[in-house]
């Protein structure tokens, strides 16, 4: 029962795909004392999409720390909450609340998914769209007490699901009707789709294939897309009652431990880049795991499981074809994932604007890892990336991150202080395979770098150094007369000194606000070209892209643009420019 | 995992087996070895052959993962269970929107198979079942979502568990339409509203938002109105209007250890305790998601008035234990409660197994999920408490953080080994009949749990002399071990024929009774019969139960 937990990952998906620094910082830190033992609070508001209080509201506040149980509350009847007693990491917020779902956060204009003791949060949330209609038999007959799954298969902005395809499920009632609410805006598939059987209560159409609406495998389903607050009825489905196949095996790990661990197996299938899965619980020593009601296709079997101390282990993917007839006998065997150790390092800046401000607390300094998607093996199901999330380092600023899938890894760490900013993130010059070249007694640089983990890798070294010194550039973008703000105008900042053309960390990008105002924070100190530029329609999550490590074309297309505009600016450490004029043509 | 856990898994396990998790189980039966039965019987609604219907068929004593069993009716309405090992099995028809006609065996019929046995006549018949459904608003009127409606017998006296369809629930949608299915005949009250007994729902929920209201708007039980439910109507327009949650108080407190220096972080459980009469009270509760903090200060907010005891829930693996503090909120926030932890007694030693099968038995022990659980009773205070853990590999273990008294055993393989039981506890190489004695912090070594595989089993039928069994009587079939009180033996239930089975016994000499439970009158014993056993095979016996009126002298 403890395994069960998969499908709660996907509230947090969003929350994991943080963008980089630069971004408005709610919080004045000027000459603020850091304490890494004073507890705080963490307060908020829950409304819904016209700004009304939200009442009776959860509210989850969880430290982004593997293993943290969290907090809840409820809001009040003007829809706050308030958690005090917190100690000074960054957090994670979420409410919840019946039919509702958070709106959408735009990772440009809302680049931080976590919050730090202090903070006042508000968290918007709009009421979900319903999908209803009738399960029935060929003669008409209603189908009770059948689980119905919506599942989502594209988000609203046409993203296929990553970590296999959320779903919300009712049952049928007595008349065959279901309802469906408190669904997110995006694309769905409606199944008919069992249920399980238990030692304690036989389900009567367990080992039935599901039927999508209409009536049909899922190669036919169609799809249906739902806005939240709207309905869409009679998305009825005839159910075809066919009998599914079993898929069986076992697992089993070459980690050796106190306690045989209990295997999580998930049973995957793929169709037009979304990930669908199914999870089956397994203890040794049992029958092995087991999924009934599998219907005709080609899935993805991946067994994991947890050890105490926070290590995962995970089989590679085994490729399964069920084509009219049961699978038995699959042989799963896990081992570690990979891992990275290294640490935090402040660097103090002298220079006396310098003097006195408030350093950054190890314990809200998250470090991220991203892996490459484009590079990600192909059968390798999405939820195994969220295995491996960002961590804190501890108080003397050494941080593991565990639990990391193979593949190639970037590398993101954000002070929580105004005058503080990320300089560099490197390995020593023997850790990684990539650098043994005959000129490699420096450093590598790991922003500019992938580093590439195989299976149970265990890298340590990676030094992370934040500086103390940094810039803030405030302003508002100067228009032509009579020229109109373009909907996704971006402020940008490439390094103007040469030698620093390939420092991946002096290359900014920041959403212009609607009135034309922009505010950049967390600046190295140095010389840089500043030039605005528009968008494209579906470029998101701009900062993040602009620092890929393959993205060497496009920073060097930028640092080309932004040298031809010439328009240059000087930020002196700690500096704070409050009224630039950045002129939009 | 702490005790008393038992009924949170099972919550925790179906919750999740509805909604995300497909667990082994069912269908896959062994390599045939052996003749397997078969039960069959006919579905009738209203006398005639209902055609797709689904009969399940599950263990008498149901585990996450025993198989299961399952026919549909062809169109005639028979069906046929087939590839059923010897065993004994509860069947019943899955068809949630009817209910089964006999109210006596309204949950299934018990069967007792033996081997390559084709038990026939196992019928059932249905009528549909009642419908209640109707809208959930707040006192203003606005619809009241995902909120659990609740359906209580209205017949019986001071009777307040739900009856449902098996494994369905009912939750408001998203316009607080609610519709209730699948409900026998007879007289109900419908409430609302998590209310005060669930106040804190094991999820660290915090307070939920209304009191428990009864149709239409009562908080008050004796008030609701009751609603009738014939065969197969519909009463609609049930509206509910759910009161607001007393807006409650705060309790407040420390942990401290025994120098009396705060405990920081450790959970906080709160249980609920309800007074049924001056005697008797019953207490539900858990974790709440608060811990103390660095100061070992916690804070619950939001309680409803009432009486409560307030605990720590250490870590696994934590040795650490506090003693229960008992608390009423009456009218104001209650400060200054003091748990006092201390590091527990503990337990530890081996499981052993008895007889010559133990190799392998233990090995096959070792690969599973067995729990071993140490109880222990403290008379001064009227309160059991117990800790339990996953036995080791090596068939070793250790249950630390137990307070102080006379300390039990048990052992749970979670049904995939049958037959295990305990047969003695040694404590030093002696035999401790009446469990050990425990004191404050002592650190006990050197027990050893001696466990029975039993593969035998008696299979039987109970002989009815001197009258006739009623409708609605059950025969239970209790075993014992002549000498050994402390033997723990499950007992059995007879089914319509008479036949019983009792399983997982080791060999050895044992003696059976009957007890027949018969609705409005005495229950009545038989006779003690002696049965000897022997490994991996049945003894069939025929138990004799007279019903001859006692006369009153």
């Amino acid at each position: 029962m403890k395994r069960c937990v998969y499908n709660f990952l996907a509230p947090f998906t969003l929350l994991i795909t943080l963008s980089s620094a630069g971004a408005a910082q709610s919080q004045s830190d000027e000459n603020n004392t850091a304490d890494a033992t004073r507890t705080g609070t963490i307060s908020g508001q829950v409304v819904n999409d016209s700004g009304q209080p939200l009442a009776n509201a959860l509210v989850g506040i969880r430290a982004y720390l593997v293993g943290e149980p969290g907090r809840t509350t409820t809001t009040d009847s003007e829809g706050k909450f308030q958690v005090s007693g917190l100690d000074p990491v960054v957090y994670l917020v979420s409410a919840s609340f019946p039919a509702y779902v958070s709106a959408p956060r735009d990772p440009d204009i809302n680049p931080i998914g976590y919050y730090r003791v202090g903070d006042s949060v508000r968290l918007e949330m709009v009421k979900g769209g319903v999908i209803t209609g009738t399960v029935t038999r060929s003669a008409g007959e209603a189908v009770v007490a059948m689980p119905v799954r919506a599942y989502l298969i594209r988000d609203s902005k046409g993203q296929p699901s990553r970590y296999g395809a959320p779903f919300r499920e009712q049952t049928t009632d007595d008349r065959g009707v279901y309802r469906i609410y408190g669904l997110q805006s995006g694309t769905y598939v409606v199944a008919a789709s069992g249920g399980s059987s238990s030692g304690y209560y036989v389900s009567a159409y367990g080992t039935d294939a599901p039927t999508y609406a209409p009536s049909s495998t899922r190669d036919n389903a169609t799809e249906i897309y739902v806005r939240s607050g709207e309905e869409t009825a009679n998305v009825d489905i005839r159910y075809r009652g066919e009998p599914g196949h079993a898929v069986s095996g076992i697992a089993s790990s070459t980690v050796t431990a106190d306690q045989p661990p209990e295997f999580s197996v998930t049973l995957s299938s793929s169709f037009n880049g979304a990930s669908q899965s199914s999870y089956s619980s397994y203890q040794p020593g049992g029958r092995g795991f087991s999924f009934y009601g599998v219907a005709d296709g080609d899935y993805d079997v991946i067994a994991q499981s947890y050890f105490p101390g926070g290590e995962w282990v995970v089989s590679e993917p085994r490729r399964i074809k069920v084509r009219g007839a049961d699978i038995t006998g699959i042989e799963l065997t896990a081992k570690p994932l990979g891992s990275i150790t290294g640490r935090v390092v402040l660097e103090e800046s002298k220079a006396p604007e310098c003097k006195g401000k408030r350093r950054p607390l190890f314990g809200e300094t998250l470090v991220t890892p991203w892996h490459n998607e484009k590079n990600a093996p192909k059968d390798q199901p999405q939820f195994v990336w969220g295995l491996g999330g960002p961590t804190l380092p501890d108080k003397q600023g050494d941080f593991t991150m565990r639990n990391l899938a193979p593949g190639q890894y970037r590398f993101n760490a954000r002070p929580m202080a105004k005058y503080w900013y990320l300089k560099s993130i490197s390995w020593p010059a023997s850790v990684t395979s990539g650098a043994k070249t005959p000129a490699a007694n420096r450093p590598v640089d790991a922003a500019r770098n992938w580093t590439t983990l195989k299976p149970g890798d265990r890298f340590s070294g990676l030094t992370i150094t934040i500086a103390e010194g940094a810039a803030s550039l405030h302003g508002q973008i100067d228009l032509a007369e009579g020229q109109k703000l373009p909907a996704k105008l971006f402020i940008y900042l490439a390094p103007r000194e040469r030698e620093k053309a390939d420092d991946i960390l002096r290359y900014f990008a920041f959403l212009v606000s609607a009135d034309g105002s922009f505010a950049l924070n967390n600046l190295p100190p140095g010389r840089y070209w500043a030039i605005a530029q528009a968008a494209g329609e579906n470029d998101s999550n701009v900062l993040s892209k602009l620092r890929l490590p393959d993205e060497a074309e496009a920073r060097a297309k930028l640092l080309h643009d932004a040298e031809a505009a010439r328009i240059e600016t000087e930020l002196k450490p700690c500096q704070n420019v409050t009224d630039y004029r950045l002129p939009f043509r | 995992m702490r005790l008393p856990a038992p009924l949170a898994i099972v919550s925790a396990l179906l919750l999740c087996c509805a909604g995300f998790c497909q667990h082994a189980n069912s269908q896959t039966n062994p390599a045939k070895k052996n003749p397997e039965a078969t039960v069959s019987g006919r579905i009738t609604i209203k006398g005639k052959p209902a055609p797709g219907v689904v009969v399940g068929l599950r263990s008498s004593q149901p585990a996450r993962f025993a198989p299961t069993f399952k026919a549909t009716t062809d169109q005639d309405g028979d069906y046929r269970i087939s590839d059923v090992p010897a065993g004994s099995y509860e069947v019943a028809p899955v068809a949630p929107a009817f209910v089964i006609a006999d109210a006596n065996n309204s949950r299934g019929q018990t069967v007792v198979i033996t081997e390559g046995e084709n038990v026939e006549g196992i019928d059932f018949e249905l009528v549909r079942g009642g419908v209640i459904t109707g809208k959930v608003t707040d006192a203003d009127g606005n619809p009241v979502v995902a909120e659990r409606v609740n359906l209580l017998p209205a017949d019986q006296r001071n009777q307040r568990g739900p009856v449902y369809p098996v494994g369905l629930n009912f939750q408001t949608d998203d316009r607080g339409i609610y519709r209730m299915f699948g409900i026998h005949p007879g007289h109900y009250k419908v409430s609302s509203g998590q209310g005060d007994d669930n106040f804190y729902n094991g999820a660290g929920r915090g307070r939920p938002a209304y009191a428990t209201t009864f149709y239409p708007d009562a908080t008050d039980p004796a008030k609701a109105t009751v609603i009738e439910i014939d065969e197969g109507t519909e009463a609609s327009k049930i509206d509910i209007t759910l009161s607001p949650a007393v807006p409650g108080f705060s309790a407040g407190g420390r942990v401290v250890d025994e120098s009396g220096k705060p405990v920081p972080n450790v959970g906080i459980g709160l249980s609920r305790i309800i007074m049924i009469d001056a005697n008797n009270s019953s207490s539900s509760g858990g974790g709440t998601g608060a811990r103390s903090d660095k100061q070992g200060e916690f804070r619950l907010e939001k309680l409803p008035p009432g009486k409560y005891s307030i605990s720590i829930e250490p870590p696994e693996e934590s040795d650490l234990r506090g003693d229960p503090v008992t608390f009423d909120l009456v009218d104001q926030d209650v400060t200054g409660l003091l748990i006092k932890s201390s590091v527990g007694a503990s337990l530890s030693g081996v499981v052993v197994l008895d007889g010559a099968k133990g190799n392998s038995v233990i090995a096959a022990l070792a690969q599973s999920y067995v729990f071993i659980s140490a109880y222990t009773r403290n008379e001064a205070l009227h309160f059991t408490s117990g800790q339990s853990t996953r036995m080791k590999p090596d068939g070793s273990f250790r249950i630390g953080g137990l307070q102080a008294g006379t300390a039990g055993f048990s052992i749970d393989a979670q049904g995939r080994i049958k037959g295990l039981t305990i047969s003695r506890i040694e404590r030093d190489g002696v035999v401790q009949p009446n469990g050990i004695q425990i004191q404050n912090a002592e650190q006990v070594t050197g027990i050893r749990v001696i466990v029975t595989y039993g593969n035998g089993s008696i299979r039987g039928v109970v002989k009815v002399e001197n009258g006739t069994l009623p409708a609605g009587a059950r025969l239970i079939i209790q075993p014992t071990k002549p000498g050994d009180p402390l033997a723990n033996l499950r007992a059995a239930t007879a089914d319509s024929r008479g036949h019983f089975l009792v399983e997982g016994l080791a060999a050895g000499n044992y003696e059976l009774r009957v007890i027949a439970y018969v609705p409005g009158s005495r229950t009545k014993e038989s006779a003690r019969q002696a049965v000897s056993v022997t490994e991996g095979a049945a003894t069939d016996v025929i138990v004799t139960i007279d019903l001859t009126p006692i006369p009153n002298p």
